[in-house]
């Protein structure tokens, strides 16, 4: 494959990873990873590598607008990246000594996670979140003056799972902001509106951090990275533009099954099994 | 959120958009210019990067894999610089607690960076 046709493939991938996560409300990298290792065939290190320097790019594009808006809580985010920066080192760590394969399997449970979070979204929290939503809107996010206007509880808790997340990120390339989300929206009671913000903000911290790791241990390949990184960044740019993002019911099932789908494949790369589709 | 924060909130998300910008642009040229290259094939393993001490002599060659190669490393700064920024303005609030979680993060992530291994 000559150059340009290679630099385009990539940067096609990033654009179609970049431009769905920003409709799906998910990060880049639950698409990046299975592209690159089951349509490409990259190694799984490059592969993650490349993800997470993807995520940098948008975390910086997507927490550049939140910050503007005054909606990102950046000393509750540098806390928790205590435990989330040390676990993404760790998890970068951990994945250089750990079989692949067993990653390919961790990669598809968490792709098992994501679409059940995304069924459960339109199915039976729906009425919940109906109700708690019209709730979380008069929650204030931001304050005229003085100090937060919310109370942030759980501590411990949020911090273990942050870490957890960072973890997941440094093995898997993936943002883990559906642990993250949850966690400080669910746990330590931060404004939905808010947390998302943060976690914007942190994910591209932590990303930082694993991707420093593969690239000390050579696994950066950096056409690859680049490619993608410039095709993430463009397509989610474009994307929270021009696009609306998804709340129909029949649109968000498709992507679960789709995704539900990929991570079948995932697994199936760990277990050196091909299914129909995917990774022949 | 006093005032200050405000002005601080101005500042990050500008370091994040701009330093993102300008590391995607150099890394964009750099991989044109790698692919304008005579012969240049990719190999189907990793492209390796300049060890950090050799980078500076092949950019000034303006060698396509050094600026490539430095654009991504802008990129990967960019979140650190958005710390260290933030570092700064609480330090002018005197908000220790903040100052020295910014702190640790950073040295965290210097770690990181040192090629720590297992």
């Amino acid at each position: 494959m000559s150059g340009f046709i290679e630099i385009f493939a990539f940067l096609l991938t990033g654009l179609a990873s970049g431009a769905l996560g920003a409709l799906l409300g998910l990060g880049g990298g639950v698409f990046i990873v299975p592209a690159l290792t089951l349509l490409f065939h990259l190694p799984l290190p490059v592969a993650v590598s490349s993800s997470l320097i993807a995520i940098v790019a948008t975390s910086c594009g997507a927490s550049a607008t939140y910050l503007r808006q005054h909606l990102t809580n950046v000393s509750l985010a540098l806390t928790l990246e205590l435990s989330t920066t040390a676990g993404a080192i760790a998890g970068g760590l951990v994945a250089g000594l750990i079989s692949h394969d067993l990653l390919f399997i961790l990669f598809g449970l968490i792709l098992f996670f994501t679409a059940f979070s995304m069924l459960r979204s339109v199915d039976g929290e729906q009425s919940d979140a109906e109700s708690s939503s019209a709730g979380e809107a008069d929650r204030p996010v931001v304050a005229a003056d003085g100090d937060l206007p919310y109370q942030i509880h759980r501590w411990p808790a949020g911090l273990a799972a942050t870490g957890l997340a960072g973890m997941l990120s440094g093995m898997l390339g993936i943002g883990g902001g559906v642990i993250k989300v949850p966690a400080m929206y669910l746990v330590m009671d931060i404004p939905l509106r808010a947390a998302t913000a943060t976690s914007s903000f942190m994910v591209g911290v932590t990303a930082v951090a694993g991707a420093f790791v593969y690239w000390n241990r050579g696994d950066v390949h950096l056409l690859v990275a680049a490619s993608v990184a410039l095709g993430v960044y463009i397509g989610a740019t474009l994307a929270s533009r021009y696009l609306q993002r998804v709340h129909n019911r029949f649109l968000i099932l498709l992507f679960a099954v789709v995704l539900f789908y990929v991570g079948l494949n995932m697994v199936g790369a760990g277990f050196h099994l091909t299914l129909p589709g995917l990774g022949g | 959120m006093r005032e200050r924060d405000y002005m601080m909130d101005r500042l990050l998300g500008r370091v994040l958009r701009y330093g993102s910008l300008v590391g995607l642009v150099l890394a964009f040229v750099g991989s044109v210019l790698l692919a304008l290259q005579p012969g240049a094939a990719f190999a189907p393993g990793t492209l390796s990067a300049y060890p950090f001490s050799q980078l500076l002599g092949a950019l000034q060659r303006g060698d396509p894999l050094a600026i490539l190669e430095t654009g991504l490393l802008i990129l990967l700064l960019t979140p650190p610089a958005a710390i260290l920024v933030a570092a700064g303005s609480y330090v002018r609030e005197k908000r220790w607690r903040h100052v020295l979680a910014a702190v640790i993060v950073l040295l965290i992530l210097a770690l990181g960076m040192s090629g720590l291994k297992l």
